[in-house]
C-alpha cells in the first residue's frame, strides 16, 4: 500500500480498512504552547501565536497527522462571552503563564428549563451567557462570529501542515450542557425531583444541537462532530438512569448525524466500561470513541471490535510522572492489541499535559 | 427503631424520609436517634455503591437527602460533638480551583458521621498545617484535578512532614488524573477514586 494522505488514513481507520500506518492524534495544544515557549496568555488570546506553536511542534514531530484540537473552544476572546462554562484565564484572572482553569457555579435555575420549552435552546444559552459572562447581545453575536473565524483559520493551518482536522464542529451533549449551567449537584437533584421536566429540556436541547451542528459542518466543510460527554458515563450513573436521561438522546444524535453523512466523534471522559455495549445499537464503522484512560480500552476493543473506531488513550500521569520506557511499552501494547485489525487512532487520554516530560512525549511519537 | 426511615434513606425517597423524620420528632424521638437511622440508611447506600447498584449520582443524592433531613433536626447531623469517627480535613491544593469533587467528598463524609473541616479550594500549605494543628484530624484529603499541581501536593506533604505532623495523620489524595503513580510521586498514603472509597478507608482507619 502506498502512502495515504492524513484524511485518507483517518477515514480508513474509522471504516476498519487497511491503512499504511495507524493515525496519530494527540490532544496536545497546551503542551504545544509550552514546547514553543509562548505564554499561556499569548496562546489563548493570539491565534497567530497559537497556530505558530502548533507548527513548531509539527516540525519536530512530522508523524503527527491528525489535528485533534479544542483550541477554538478555549480561545480567550470568545470563551468568556459564549463559553458553556466559566473559566479563569491566564493574564486576566490568573498569572500570565498559568494554564486556564474551569470552574462551575449555579448560573441557571430549575425554573429556567421553561425557557427552553417556551423560547428554545438558543434563548437558554443566550441567557446563560448574559448571566455567566455578563455578555450583551452584541457580545454574544461577536463571540460566535469570532469562534467560527478562528475555527476556519485553524482548519486552513492544519491543511497547510498536511494534517487532517478532526472536529468540523463540537458540542457539549445536552444533559452535560444543562448540568454545567445548573451545577452538577443541582442537576442530580433535578434528575430525582423533576425528571419529566428535565427530560423535556434534554430532548429539546438535543434536537436543537443536532440541527445547529448539521449546519455548522457545512460551514467548516468537515463532516465530523465532536460530542462532549465529560460526566455522563457509567462512573456517574446507574444503567436505569443512563437509559432514562442519556442514552435515548445520545443514540438519536449519533444516528441522525450518521444518516446525514456526519461522523460522530464521542469524547468519553471517565469510565464508560458498563455502557460500552449500548454503542453496538448504532450503525457500525461510522463513529469514533475517544477514551481518556479511565475506560479500559482493551475491554472496549473486545466489545466494539469491527464496530467503532477507538481513539486513545495514553494516561496523562504517564506523560508527567512516568518514564519514556513506560510510555513506549504502553503505546506498543495499544498499537498491537487495540490496533489489530484496524479501527484505532493513537492518542493521549484527553489532554496531553502541558508539563509532560519532553522525553515521554518523544517516546509517544516515536512509538509509531 | 424506624426501619421505615432507614429504608427510605437507603432508597433515596426524599419525601418519605422527610415525613418520617417529622413523624418521629412529633413522637419526641431524640434527634440523635433519628440521625442514627439516617446514618444506617447511608450505610446501605454505601453498600449498594460498592455492589455497583448505586453510582455517583445516587451517592450525591443520598447526601443531599441526608442534609435536608438534618436541617429538620436543627443540623444535628454534623459537628464534632456528634461525630462517630472524628475529624476529617479536606481541601483542594493551591493553584487549583476545582471544587466539585471536593464538595462531593465533604458532603458524603459528613453524612456518614465524620466531622468535616472544609478548607475550600486553592488551599496553601500553611492552611493545611494550621488545620492539622488546630483540629488534630486522623486523616486529611487533598483534592487535585490538575497534573500541573502534582508538585504542589508533593510540597504540601513534605511540609507536613517537616512540621513533624506526618506520623499523626493519613494523607489521602483524589481527583480526575490522580492514580497510584501520583500517590507514590507525592508520597501520600492512599488514592481515593471516589467519595465512597474515602468513607470506607476513613471508617476503617478512624473508628475508635
Amino acid at each position: 500500500m502506498g502512502k495515504l494522505s492524513a484524511e485518507e488514513r483517518l477515514n480508513a481507520a474509522i471504516g476498519f480498512e487497511h491503512t499504511d500506518r495507524i493515525p496519530c492524534a494527540p490532544l496536545i495544544e497546551n503542551y504545544a504552547a509550552r514546547f514553543a515557549g509562548i505564554s499561556y496568555h499569548d496562546y489563548y488570546y493570539n491565534s497567530d501565536k497559537g497556530f505558530a506553536a502548533f507548527a513548531v511542534l509539527k516540525e519536530r514531530y512530522p508523524i503527527w497527522d491528525i489535528r485533534r484540537s479544542f483550541y477554538v473552544g478555549s480561545y480567550g476572546p470568545s470563551l468568556n462571552k459564549i463559553g458553556s462554562v466559566k473559566s479563569k484565564m491566564p493574564g486576566v484572572d490568573l498569572p500570565e503563564n498559568y494554564d486556564r482553569q474551569v470552574y462551575e457555579v449555579e448560573v441557571m435555575s430549575r425554573q429556567d428549563y421553561k425557557l427552553i420549552v417556551r423560547k428554545g435552546y438558543k434563548a437558554y444559552t443566550d441567557e446563560y451567557c448574559r448571566r455567566a459572562h455578563g455578555a450583551s447581545d452584541e457580545d454574544i453575536l461577536q463571540g460566535y462570529a469570532t469562534k467560527l473565524q478562528v475555527h476556519l483559520d485553524e482548519i486552513k493551518e492544519a491543511e497547510k501542515e498536511g494534517q487532517a482536522y478532526l472536529y468540523g464542529a463540537s458540542l457539549v451533549f445536552a444533559a452535560d450542557r444543562l448540568s454545567l449551567a445548573r451545577s452538577f449537584t443541582e442537576f442530580i437533584r433535578d434528575m430525582y425531583q423533576i425528571p419529566e421536566r428535565l427530560i423535556e429540556a434534554i430532548a429539546l436541547t438535543n434536537e436543537a444541537q443536532i440541527q445547529e451542528n448539521k449546519e455548522l459542518v457545512k460551514k467548516t466543510g468537515i463532516s465530523r462532530v465532536m460530542i462532549g460527554l465529560a460526566r455522563m458515563g457509567g462512573q456517574f450513573f446507574s444503567l436505569p438512569v443512563f437509559e432514562k436521561f442519556i442514552w435515548p438522546f445520545l443514540k438519536k444524535m449519533i444516528v441522525e448525524f450518521i444518516e446525514a453523512g456526519i461522523t460522530p466523534v464521542l469524547h468519553l471522559d471517565t469510565d464508560w466500561g458498563l455502557t460500552l455495549p449500548y454503542f453496538l445499537e448504532v450503525p457500525k464503522k461510522k463513529m469514533i470513541l475517544e477514551l481518556d484512560g479511565s475506560t479500559d480500552i482493551f475491554l472496549a476493543k473486545k466489545t466494539l471490535d469491527g464496530h467503532s473506531c477507538l481513539l486513545g488513550d495514553v494516561p496523562s500521569t504517564l506523560f508527567t510522572v512516568g518514564t519514556a520506557e513506560k510510555v513506549s511499552q504502553y503505546c506498543r501494547r495499544l498499537l498491537e492489541e487495540v490496533g489489530a485489525g484496524g479501527g484505532f487512532i493513537l492518542s493521549s487520554g484527553c489532554s496531553l499535559p502541558s508539563e509532560a516530560e519532553h522525553s515521554n512525549v518523544e517516546a509517544f511519537f516515536h512509538s509509531l | 427503631m424506624s426501619q421505615k426511615l432507614v429504608d427510605a434513606m437507603a432508597d433515596l425517597d426524599e419525601d418519605l424520609v422527610l415525613s418520617e423524620v417529622k413523624a418521629l420528632l412529633g413522637q419526641n424521638v431524640p434527634a440523635l436517634e433519628i440521625i442514627s437511622y439516617l446514618q444506617e440508611g447511608m450505610g446501605i447506600v454505601g453498600k449498594r455503591f460498592e455492589e455497583k447498584e448505586y453510582f455517583l449520582s445516587e451517592l450525591i443524592m443520598s447526601a443531599e437527602v441526608f442534609n435536608v433531613a438534618s436541617e429538620l433536626l436543627g443540623g444535628a447531623g454534623g459537628g464534632a460533638a456528634n461525630s462517630k469517627y472524628g475529624t476529617f480535613v479536606m481541601g483542594t491544593i493551591y493553584d487549583d480551583i476545582h471544587d466539585i469533587g471536593k464538595n462531593i467528598v465533604t458532603t458524603v463524609m459528613s453524612s456518614n458521621g465524620f466531622n468535616v473541616v472544609d478548607l475550600g479550594v486553592d488551599v496553601p500549605t500553611a492552611k493545611y498545617i494550621e488545620a492539622i494543628k488546630t483540629h488534630k484530624p486522623k486523616a486529611i484529603g487533598i483534592s487535585c484535578l490538575l497534573t500541573t499541581c502534582f508538585d504542589n501536593v508533593k510540597e504540601c506533604i513534605e511540609a507536613i512532614e517537616k512540621e513533624g505532623l506526618r506520623d499523626s495523620v493519613k494523607v489521602l489524595i483524589g481527583g480526575g488524573p490522580v492514580d497510584e503513580a501520583t500517590c507514590k510521586y507525592v508520597k501520600a498514603d492512599h488514592v481515593c477514586k471516589n467519595a465512597q472509597q474515602t468513607v470506607e478507608y476513613c471508617k476503617k482507619y478512624m473508628e475508635v
